[in-house]
């Protein structure tokens, strides 16, 4: 008999399980160990393909699913403004996880590949924040990913290629509602793929054992609309997309990250993060790209929490004030990132916060502000 | 100085000072009756022990019946859990991409697809619902997701499952399962969780596993067993509808869950009647005990009023104990009706597996509004009963004092003016009877009317024909005897109270025993007729219960078979509600079993297998109103067809009703697997062991059979019969406990009462033994009396069980039948427990001195 069962449905299921039953007491090191869980190497990594140097990523072939990594993301998150003004942030993402081994048994059920999504919108000026997930085995067509044209979808929400002439610039549908709340965009990315850390090769350690194949369309401009409460909001602004995939992308000794996608004022952007460990300096990232995409390496210098908020629901304490001060051959950055408003926490079985931030600073001597989104993991 | 004077001096202050002062009154005499009561404790335990078991009847069926429900509600949640809506095939199952259609739409994000059936577990030879879920989508239903955190531990079992209790079934433990012929062993892998997170202990008969396994073990790939669906509103119902192939069905589960437990209705309403019918007997004796107490401080209270009591204090005060009473046997109604239930759960659980749904016996629950019903009953039957004799206290003189013989005239005046509202009662009860509709509630309303009314002529009756009785007595039964029957007349205020108690307990008991007889009769004859085969053979096979075409050939050629009937019963959800479809490949000689009540004395076999007709029970006919003639709307693989019933017949297997075809309409319009019974008559001389075995060895014999002889079968449906009215039977005796208890309590009130002429007839020589006799022969002579009145009563309340309450509560008729055996048993019940009644005072007067009965002159 192989050893079987749906890998990633029970670590999901611990978190879910989690989330519905959760005191307060295993609120505190439940998400750790569910990320731990998910997406260090301590759980059968050694099954999985693992992200190497020498890939050389293409497109379309790499929007596409890459099963034999343990998890991987085609990531949404954009700042949109109505026609009145009116500032909201949204998510929305879609996870594929895969087990190491299926059994012997012939039925849709029994697939490896799972698939979550969530969604959630900000609304700025009533503070208040929508959320939802999805869940499904890549069974009966309800989930999956495919190229040419490309689409993801898990059951109705979906990203879907409309415009599929370019290969390296993508214009993409995005749908997607839960209760009382939608979005309906269309997102078109002004340039091409930007390829994180060593084209596409993207470090998650000091040691260089945890990876990922990592790239952005860091800037897509965004039309649609989205409906609050039965109230439609035509919006435009800007959306940035991750396209990651790995199967260890933490360490055990890792807790978790703080991830910034900052669009500034003058059309540059920032991707910065850091990996802390439970013991040690952590690991950081950051780069610099050009409004023609190009990307300049950043030295982080710091990376400070200036603010912090405690979610009611969870009790949980997250730094939503940062201070980044970012340094490269040619300028030093200093900025401070906001949260937007406080409660944008990812409450449900993946639990992290994922919020509509504002930007504030100095890139050389210039005066800078922007908005972007700000991803806080690990934090019980 | 006596605060009723002070209170009198006080006259002209304010309000408040008056309220003190009134209320300083009432503690006084509270502390005087409370250390009277004391001296002779007796009567006053027995009030509180008849308030006791009044309420604890009532506690008792509503504990029983509230728990028997929510564990029906607790086994539908976990199996529906949160679910307002399913989606369910025909018999072979829902394809799986209808429910991917669904989920892609996006509509309908609470949706859960189920795989579930009823496994047989080895380890413990049960039947068990295995329920097969996806956990990604099943949380959006049941919230609490009934896996457990053990569920990572799944993480490389094969098999994985999970049980109600690991205590039971250790983690890592194996189970093996049983389904259509396949086995399967799988390994506990953490428990069923209820909707607290907490493990749950009780969720008996579910095992949960994987949808993926349960698929592959119970041989459904592609296929769901249902779908299950959180809807908000009407308006999703009916997009959801819309969106739906025709093959399905959408079902409205709060629509059917209402259905189901409405079902039980009928037997809880039996049930709570019994019940109420225990208080009400109890209501007679506290009524009694009430008077007596009042009798005995006659002295006391008259002293009271002359030393400026008023007769507003006094009859607070008696009020004011009197609710004491009625606390503390509330209190004490409510434990005992707790213990009453633990013994009741078992029968009720399995009398409503027997007759409704399967539900497990669960655990015991007391429910708040049981506590306030039995405080309200309580309270309210005490007040009812002691409402009277307490006014009549208040009016309590010096002169009446110790003034029996004037009581004794009051009450046999009474008992004459009693006579015009008993025969009111009886006759509002019978109108209401013959009017209530459909209403069962007011149905026994009028029942209780029914009973009523004769119970109360019963001093009426006693009186007279002790009038009647005492002169023949002395000639023939001698002195005892007659002086015996002199006393219940002379003493009527305190006999007539128990006789009514008594007489009503007797009746209603044997009520319910000639009603319980007459529908075993019915039932036993029914058998008779519809049973005519000599073997029975049902296949046991957990999932796959139908015989083979092999099957059907290999028992055609064994010799020693005369003909061989095959059936099959399905449930079916149709316009009508969920119910039972009976489909028979049966013989002329077989067909002509049916007892057709309609048309009368019809031939129907030509037209029973015509093409879409259908014969429905009695039952079925009267719970939806259709008579021969009617089309009834079915939903079959062709869509909805309308069968035309042809005829209306007896049954009395299933309450809820039955719609039987012939096999060829069955075939032709509903999903066929094939028959799961057949029915076989054998030549004369076979002999039943040998041919047992020989259907037993056939080669394309199901692997389980169930082969049972028609006296087995017969025997098993009269013990399922029997213990479906066990519960009835504790409850008829508690009644009856009641009344005894009562008439114990009035024979030592009215020995109390006469210690001082007791005292003076043993001075005059009479012997201990003979007043012994002579109270043993009193209360004996009461019961029997009571027991006599009490049988053109009970015939009367059996009558009306039969053509009432029977015909609305189930919907099917019976015959009377009449045993003469429990007439006289109900007699002989009546005068046993009265006599036994009457052992106690009699002791208590045997060990009475003389000088102290003498002592109150």
């Amino acid at each position: 008999m192989s050893r079987v069962v749906l890998g990633v449905i029970c670590l999901l299921a611990i978190g879910f399980i989690l989330t519905n039953r959760m005191d307060s007491q295993d609120a505190e090191k439940e998400p750790t160990r569910f990320l731990s869980g998910v997406l260090s190497d301590s759980a059968g990594s050694q099954d999985y393909d693992h992200a190497s140097p020498d890939k050389i990523i293409r497109f379309p072939e790499d929007h596409d699913a890459h099963e034999n990594f343990r998890h991987e993301w085609w990531y949404f998150t954009g700042n949109l403004k109505s026609q009145e003004g009116r500032e909201f942030g949204y998510q929305l993402t879609f996870f594929r996880f895969a087990n190491a081994s299926r059994s012997e048994i012939q039925n849709a059920w029994n697939n490896d590949q799972t698939w979550m999504a969530h969604l959630a919108v900000s609304d700025i000026e009533s503070e208040r924040f929508f959320l939802e997930q999805d869940m499904s085995r890549q069974s009966l067509g309800l989930a999956g990913v495919k190229i040419q044209p490309f689409r993801v979808w898990l059951h109705n929400w979906h990203a879907t290629e409309t415009e599929p002439l370019d290969p390296d610039r993508l214009v993409l549908d995005l749908s997607a509602g839960g209760d009382g709340f939608s979005i309906d965009l269309s997102v078109k990315s002004k340039t091409a793929p930007v390829l994180q850390g060593e084209s596409g090769y993207s470090r998650k350690s000091h040691t260089g054992k945890s990876a990922s194949h990592y790239y952005s369309y860091p800037d897509m401009d965004t039309s649609g609309q989205i409906r609050i409460d039965g109230e439609t909001f035509e919006v435009l602004g800007t959306t940035w997309m991750d396209r990651e995939w790995s199967s260890t992308l933490l360490q055990d000794s890792q807790t978790g990250w703080d991830w910034f996608a900052l669009h500034l004022g003058n059309g540059k952007k920032i991707m910065a993060f850091q990996i802390r460990q439970e013991q040690g300096n952590p690991y950081r990232h950051a780069v610099l790209i050009g409004p023609k995409q190009g990307k300049i390496p950043l030295d982080v210098i710091e990376m400070i929490p200036t603010r912090s908020w405690t979610s009611p629901e969870t009790g949980i304490e997250y730094p939503i004030g940062w201070k980044l001060s970012l340094e490269s051959a040619q300028e030093m950055i200093g900025l401070e990132v906001d949260s937007l408003m406080p409660n944008q926490e990812m409450n449900l079985l993946f639990r992290y916060y994922e919020g509509a931030v504002e930007v504030r600073g100095q890139s050389g001597s210039q005066e800078i502000s922007g908005r972007g989104y700000m991803e806080l993991t690990g934090y019980n | 100085m006596p605060t009723g004077i002070a209170r009198s001096r006080m006259a002209g202050s304010t309000k408040i000072r008056k309220f003190e002062v009134s209320n300083s009154a009432t503690a006084t005499l509270l502390k005087i009756f409370l250390r009277e009561q004391k001296k002779s404790p007796g009567p006053l335990l027995l009030t509180v022990l008849s308030v006791t078991i009044g309420v604890a009847a009532i506690v008792g069926v509503d504990i029983t019946s509230h728990s028997a429900l929510s564990e029906f509600e607790r086994a539908n949640r976990l199996s529906s859990g949160l679910a307002t809506h399913q989606v369910v095939g025909d018999a072979t199952g829902l394809d799986e991409n209808i429910y991917a259609a669904i989920r892609l739409d996006g509509r309908f994000p609470n949706t859960a697809p189920i795989v579930q059936a009823e496994v047989q577990v080895h380890e413990d030879g049960q039947a068990w619902q295995l329920l097969g879920i996806d956990p990604l989508s099943d949380y959006r239903i049941r919230e609490s997701a009934l896996l457990g955190d053990k569920y990572t531990e799944q993480i490389g079992i094969a098999w994985p499952i999970h049980v109600p209790n690991t205590e039971t079934w250790p983690i890592g433990s194996t189970l093996t399962l049983y389904y259509g012929g396949r086995q399967q062993e799988f390994t506990v892998a953490g428990e069923v969780f209820d909707e607290s997170g907490q493990s749950d202990m009780h969720a008996e008969g579910f095992l949960v596993t994987d949808i993926m396994w349960a698929q592959a073990f119970l041989n459904r790939v592609g296929l769901l067993t249902r779908i299950d669906f959180r809807l908000d509103s009407e308006v999703d119902s009916h997009t959801l509808q819309i969106l739906l192939p025709d093959s399905v069905r959408l079902i409205d589960l709060q629509t059917r869950h209402t259905a189901q437990k409405d079902m039980t209705r009928a037997f809880r309403t039996n049930l709570a009647a019994l019940g109420y019918l225990t208080l009400l007997v109890a209501m007679f004796l506290i009524y009694s005990s009430t008077v007596f107490q009042i009798a005995r401080r006659r002295n006391l209270l008259s002293q009271l009023r002359a030393i400026g009591y008023t007769h507003h204090e006094i009859a607070r005060m008696l009020g004011t104990e009197l609710s004491i009473i009625a606390l503390s046997g509330i209190s004490m109604g409510i434990g005992l009706g707790y213990l009453l239930s633990t013994l009741m759960l078992g029968l009720v659980t399995d009398t409503i597996n027997i007759l409704y749904f399967d539900v497990a016996h669960g655990t015991l629950e007391l429910p708040t509004e049981t506590i306030l019903k039995s405080v309200v009953m309580g309270f309210l039957g005490t007040a009812i009963a002691g409402a009277v004799p307490i006014r009549e206290a208040g009016h309590v003189t010096v002169q009446t004092l110790s003034k029996r013989t004037l009581e004794e005239g009051k009450a046999l005046m009474l008992s004459r003016k009693m006579l015009p509202v008993a025969i009111g009662c009886f006759g509002l009860g019978a109108l209401i009877l013959m009017f209530s509709g459909q209403s069962l509630a007011i149905a026994f309303a009028g029942l209780f009317l029914l009973v009523l009314g004769p119970a109360a002529g019963t001093p009426w009756l006693i009186y007279h024909i002790c009038r009647f009785l005492g002169p023949l007595a002395g000639g023939t039964l001698g002195l005892v005897a007659k002086t015996a029957i002199i006393n219940i007349r002379s003493h009527l205020s305190r006999t007539g109270i128990s006789a009514i108690a008594l007489s009503l307990a007797v009746s209603a008991s044997l009520g319910v025993a000639l009603m319980v007889d007459s529908f075993r009769y019915s039932v036993d004859n029914w058998i008779s007729h519809y049973m005519r085969s000599d073997l029975y053979v049902v296949s046991t096979m957990p999932g796959e219960p139908y015989f083979s075409e092999s099957f059907r050939a290999e028992v055609a050629t064994v010799d020693g078979i005369q003909s061989t009937g095959y059936s099959t019963r399905i449930s079916i959800q149709s316009e009508l509600g969920l119910h039972d479809l009976l489909a028979m490949d049966i013989s002329p000689s077989s067909f002509h079993g049916f007892m057709i009540l309609s048309p009368p004395g019809a031939d129907l076999w030509d037209r029973f297998n015509q093409s879409r007709t259908v014969l429905i029970t009695e039952s079925f006919a009267n719970r939806h109103d259709i008579s021969v003639g009617d089309d009834i709307r079915l939903p079959t693989t062709q869509g909805e067809v309308s069968f035309e019933v042809i005829g209306i017949y007896l049954d009395y297997s299933s309450e809820h009703g039955l719609l039987t075809l012939s096999w060829n309409n069955f075939d032709r319009y509903f999903p066929n697997s094939g028959p799961t019974t057949a029915s076989m008559m054998l030549d004369p001389g076979v002999i039943l062991s040998d041919m047992k075995q020989a259907i037993g060895n056939l080669e394309a014999a199901p692997e389980q059979l169930l082969i049972r002889s028609n006296r087995e079968l017969r025997e098993q449906i009269l013990n399922i019969f029997d213990r479906t009215f066990e519960v009835t039977d504790i409850l008829r005796w508690l009644t009856v406990l009641v009344a005894m208890t009562g008439m114990i309590f009035s024979l030592v009130a009215l020995q109390l009462e006469r210690s001082s002429l007791n005292a003076k007839l043993k001075a005059v020589g009479f012997s201990r033994v003979q007043l012994a006799m002579q109270i043993i022969a009193e209360a004996s002579i009461t019961g029997f009396l009571a027991g006599l009145i009490a049988i053109p009563v009970g015939l009367m309340l059996c009558l009306s069980l039969i053509e009432v309450i029977n015909v609305r509560s189930f919907g099917w008729t019976m015959m009377t039948h009449i045993d003469p055996m429990l007439v006289l048993a109900a007699v002989g019940i009546s005068t046993l427990s009265a006599t036994a009644a009457g052992i106690y005072p009699a002791m208590r007067m045997w060990r009475t001195p003389i000088t102290a009965g003498l002592r109150d002159e």
